[in-house]
């Protein structure tokens, strides 16, 4: 069964007229998808994850979430379909991991009331899914990028959503756990049927298990196929627009690299 | 003993059930450090006493309970601002004087001394009113240069704050320069912070524009929380950011013009008692807004009680007592912090 999520409608962003971010910009995904969004840098891979978080307003356009516009829907109540992991996030305060995880619980808080035992015990099994909870009692100050960014994951699945927006959750993180966070991510889309989207520049953790390649370049939409289409030479190359760019394939996975 | 307040207040505690502790505990502090502040002055007052000896009951009613009462409204301003714009900037050592207003007010109220205007309009004397005025345009000025169409940018904000209060300061010296010895040292007493009342009229007047300020600041409590974790998340979260920043931006310039008018410039209150709050009872801003409020009170009550009993002849200024009782114990706490993180 297919049925859209998210869709972008002709959507254009510009924060200056002369150089939009996004330019008529239509893509459908549907639920249950593990989509990556990839493009060269300023290509408007952030500026699209961060329109279908609702951080930012289309300039046209329209962004749909189970075909309502996302602008017509109370903020809070968006929160309950969609999180959205940031870049990074700088944190001040040493707030333990548990408080930054219960934050994503506030969408369902009615005003003036604090957590109750079921909101703690969802943030606890957030904390669990991304192998963090033994974090849980730690100042988020006093943790490594990598585990701050776990956290962040965490706060986004206590959210409880029905799609994940994350933008390049990898970027901090060492081998191992970028491995482990993208297993992560397969592991919420065949359990809780999770919509998730990915910005990221990490090609080569695109593997089998992603259903679906959006490539963008210069707020355009230049490649959006499975996984096995995009990540070609020949499409790569015209993604990223250099033709010295090399693919191969080993034991399943695809191989990318620049001579 | 850390131990114990560990189990007590420990930070895997609900919430709900750790706010409830934080305030009993803090609001029985108050009781007795008001008490306390009461009794002993250079005339020592024996609670025995009030009602038989009328010099004893106009003492205290006159003088002290009303101090007392500015001091604790003064400070629970001063730090639940402070608590407010440190979690709104996300920054450590934001202050309520960070936006210019101090320097505003005391313009305003040197002015008003160095002119001898003496006189009172409706019941508040000039000297308030000059130094309201004062405040209010120097947060007026400090918003056109931090706006940019319709968005305050938060870095130019903190400058544009900074470089008032220069700007005023520099004014100040000026007009002591030219003002006879006799008020150059009224101003000086001002800007250092004074906590002279007689009566309560002047603290109901700022009560009407504090209870309100007070009640509204707390009730943000929940979307100052996630916006001190992160600014991003909270628009995704559902907090406007855009409209809590404006509410709390105006509230606080109300409250600290407020207590700016009438008690001066009094320091450090508002940036010690919220970290004094954090490092005891955590971060939470749902327990930090109400902790710091009880807990500014009961510091600018002690400290001036030091202020005006400390010298025999005659009165510190309570700013100068603020910033030397609140250093040091500030410093002690960063220190034992430190400790415990390197645990």
């Amino acid at each position: 069964m297919t049925t859209p999520i998210l869709e972008s409608c002709h959507v254009r962003f510009e924060f200056t007229p002369e150089r939009p971010a996004v330019r008529d910009l239509s893509v459908t995904i549907n639920t249950g998808t593990l989509c990556a969004i990839i493009g060269p840098n300023g290509s408007g891979k952030s500026t699209l994850v961060r329109l279908f978080a609702g951080i930012l307003k289309p300039t046209s356009g329209d962004i749909l979430i189970q075909g309502v516009n996302l602008q017509s829907i109370p903020r809070q109540k968006a929160a309950r379909q969609l999180a959205y992991v940031p870049q990074s996030s700088v944190m001040v305060f040493p707030f333990t991991a548990l408080e930054v995880v219960l934050t994503g619980r506030s969408p369902y808080r009615p005003p003036f009331r604090f957590e109750n035992e079921h909101d703690r015990k969802v943030a606890m099994e957030a904390l669990s899914m991304v192998d963090a909870a033994g974090l849980a009692e730690r100042p988020v100050t006093a943790l490594s990028g990598g585990e701050q960014q776990l956290v962040t994951v965490a706060r986004a699945l206590a959210q409880e959503p029905r799609c994940l927006l994350l933008d390049e959750p990898s970027a901090s993180l060492d081998l191992r756990h970028r491995a482990a966070l993208m297993r992560t991510l397969v592991r919420l889309r065949d359990t809780l049927r999770l919509t998730i989207c990915v910005v990221t520049h990490d090609l080569h953790l695109i593997d089998r298990e992603f259903d679906r390649v959006i490539a963008l370049r210069g707020g355009q939409l230049v490649a959006d196929n499975h996984p096995s289409e995009v990540l070609t030479a020949s499409a790569l190359a015209e993604i990223y627009e250099d033709p010295s760019i090399r693919t191969q394939r080993f034991e399943g996975r695809t191989l990318v690299w620049c001579d | 003993m850390v131990r114990l307040m560990a189990r007590f207040l420990g930070r895997s505690q609900p919430v709900s059930d750790r706010l409830s502790r934080v305030l009993a505990i803090l609001f029985v502090l108050l009781v007795a450090v008001a008490i306390g502040s009461a009794c002993v002055g250079t005339q020592k007052i024996r609670l025995a006493s009030v009602f038989s000896d009328p010099i004893t009951h106009t003492l205290l009613f006159r003088l002290r309970l009303p101090r007392i009462l500015m001091a604790a409204v003064i400070g629970a301003s001063l730090a639940v601002v402070g608590a407010a714009l440190q979690a709104l900037f996300r920054n450590p050592l934001a202050d309520p004087f960070i936006l210019g207003v101090s320097g505003g007010g005391t313009v305003g109220a040197s002015l008003a001394i160095a002119l001898g205007i003496g006189r009172s309009v409706g019941g508040v004397p000039f000297l308030f009113l000059a130094a309201f005025l004062g405040a209010l345009l120097a947060v007026f000025l400090v918003y056109r240069i931090a706006r940019v169409g319709r968005v305050v940018l938060p870095g130019a904000l903190l400058l544009a704050g900074v470089a008032v209060n220069l700007i005023a300061s520099a004014a100040v010296l000026s007009i002591q320069f030219f003002v006879d010895p006799n008020r150059a040292h009224q101003i000086l007493r001002w800007t250092t912070g004074s906590l002279d009342v007689v009566g309560f009229t002047i603290i109901a007047q700022m009560g009407v524009f504090l209870l309100p300020a007070w009640i509204v600041l707390l009730a943000m409590g929940g979307k100052l929380h996630l916006l001190a974790v992160d600014e991003e998340t909270a628009i995704t979260l559902g907090v406007n950011v855009k409209r809590s920043e404006l509410i709390i931006h105006l509230v606080c310039s109300l409250m600290v013009a407020v207590t700016v008018a009438v008690g001066g410039a009094v320091g450090f209150v508002g940036l010690i008692v919220p970290h004094a709050v954090r490092l005891i009872f955590g971060e939470d801003l749902r327990i930090v807004l109400p902790g710091s409020l009880l807990l500014g009170a009961i510091f600018l009550i002690g400290a001036d009680t030091v202020a005006r009993t400390v010298l025999p002849s005659t009165e510190l200024p309570v700013g100068a007592v603020t910033a030397l009782l609140g250093g040091p114990v500030f410093l002690l706490l960063l220190r034992r912090r430190q400790r415990y993180a390197a645990l």
